[in-house]
């Protein structure tokens, strides 16, 4: 499945036959909504029914890799990167889930570890938990908006870095490339993005009791 | 020796609990607070440092606890120092100014003749020391700073910066004894388990305890030859009359 054959369907439904140029909706809009409610699905799937099954990590098609992001100096101390694309939000920050040094610019291995916004000053002083910017001989991270902050400059020792993010990034996707998603959620997605475009009438209360069937 | 590196520890823990890195820091913080607890009276592990004496007074470790030795070498072995609460930290009184014989007095009669034999005269070890902790020093009698320069102090560390690799590269690495492994892990689970919860596990605190009583086993150093040796001390070769 791909993301041009998964609008196309959409758009011929929503047109009720073969899409017109003229249309009310572009191929594109589609698109951003197809990739927004996989996004949804997954974040669902790995909360509700991953965790629930003790799988705290998600699935293969969840991750995208990004490479050679650069790592620049800031505010003369520390150093940051800026995110290529804003994860799925997951608690403890595991929307970014994992920053680790470019093997291909430093010799290093371990990924890094996160620390939530102000972790940072409650544990910089207890030594040997943090020594040097690192935590245990790790070097530590906390996301700040769209960035990546290191407590310490670190971009001369590290200046490229390898970050994977818990999302389905659109940029990312031609129209001919394969839509990482799971089989099952094709039909899902189809009538998720239908009703939002109003062609699925919300389901109605069969049962004239007042209480309103969501 | 073989020792484990706590961040190897932490890591294997998230790997049994599948949990990502994101969980890492809070375990971490957790082993050092059980090594450091160890470390006061369960790890039978204490440093011995060589230190020099400056204006009669030496610097603490950075890692110091408590002592557990403190004296001056003779030869292969340690002449020990006791501690005095009656030093002064800001004296430069002359050796001879010794604390506890002011009633020494010979046995005169009132004619002022001497009848023999000395009173008062007690015993006072002028091996002592007294640490200041408001100065983070210790502070030397001056009668053993007269002879020497510097002391032996073998001491309790909180054991946070124990191991080789640390020492040498400054790697920030942690060890811990392979015995205390299994006493590591379980501490962690019992602690994170109360996490949210209003109840604590009973199950998994009787599990630390338990594993921290066979760590404790484990690691001490008594044989039944030390307590032979012991009772043996009591008893000496004696002229029969």
């Amino acid at each position: 499945m791909t993301i041009g054959i998964l609008a196309e369907r959409i758009h011929r439904i929503y047109s009720g036959g073969i899409p017109s140029l003229d249309g009310g909706i572009k191929m594109a809009d589609i698109k951003h909504l197809v990739i927004d409610n996989i996004n949804s699905l997954l974040k669902v799937e790995m909360i509700s029914l991953n965790k629930q099954e003790g799988d705290n990590y998600p699935t293969n098609l969840m991750i995208a890799t990004y490479e050679d992001i650069d790592v620049v100096a800031f505010n003369t101390v520390q150093s940051r990167a800026e995110l290529p694309a804003i994860p799925v939000s997951l608690p403890l920050g595991m929307g970014v889930w994992s920053v680790a040094p470019d093997t291909q610019t430093t010799t290093a291995h371990d990924v890094f570890v996160p620390l939530q916004t102000s972790q940072w000053s409650l544990i910089k002083d207890f030594s040997p938990l943090v020594g040097s910017g690192k935590v245990l001989g790790n070097y530590v991270y906390t996301l700040d908006g769209k960035y990546i902050t290191f407590p310490t400059d670190i971009h001369v020792a590290m200046p490229k870095i390898v970050i994977k993010l818990v999302i389905l990034d659109i940029s990312t996707l031609g129209d001919f490339d394969l839509l990482p998603m799971p089989a099952d959620y094709s039909d899902q997605v189809i009538k998720n993005v239908l009703s939002i475009l109003g062609v699925v009438p919300p389901v109605e209360d069969v049962i004239n009791d007042g209480n309103t069937q969501k | 020796m073989n020792l484990y590196n706590i961040d190897t520890v932490v890591k294997g823990e998230l790997l049994r609990h599948k949990l990502s890195i994101h969980h890492y820091i809070q375990r971490a913080y957790l082993a050092l607070r059980f090594l450091r607890s160890i470390n006061f009276d369960s790890a039978y592990y204490t440093k011995t440092v060589t230190l020099s004496i400056t204006a009669n007074k030496v610097t603490l470790p950075v890692d110091f606890v408590g002592v557990v030795r403190l004296g001056i070498k003779n030869g292969q072995f340690l002449t020990r120092l006791e501690p005095d609460a009656n030093l002064l930290s800001n004296t430069d009184a002359a050796a001879e100014d010794v604390d506890g014989v002011g009633f020494w007095y010979p046995n005169i009669n009132k004619y002022g003749q001497n009848l023999g034999g000395y009173f008062g005269y007690s015993h006072v070890s002028q091996n002592s020391y007294k640490i200041l902790f408001e100065e983070n020093k210790i502070l030397i009698n001056n009668e053993v700073t007269a002879d020497e320069t510097e002391i032996v102090l073998q001491y309790i560390t909180d054991g946070l910066n124990v191991g080789v690799p640390y020492e040498e590269s400054q790697d920030l690495a942690v060890y811990i004894h392979p015995y205390a492994f299994d006493a590591l892990v379980a501490y962690m689970d019992w602690k994170i388990s109360s996490e949210g919860n209003r109840f604590v596990s009973r199950e998994l605190k009787q599990e630390y305890y338990n594993e921290l009583r066979k760590y404790r086993a484990r690691i001490n150093p008594t044989t039944a030859n030390m307590i032979k040796r012991s009772l043996r001390k009591s008893y000496h070769a004696a002229p029969k009359n």
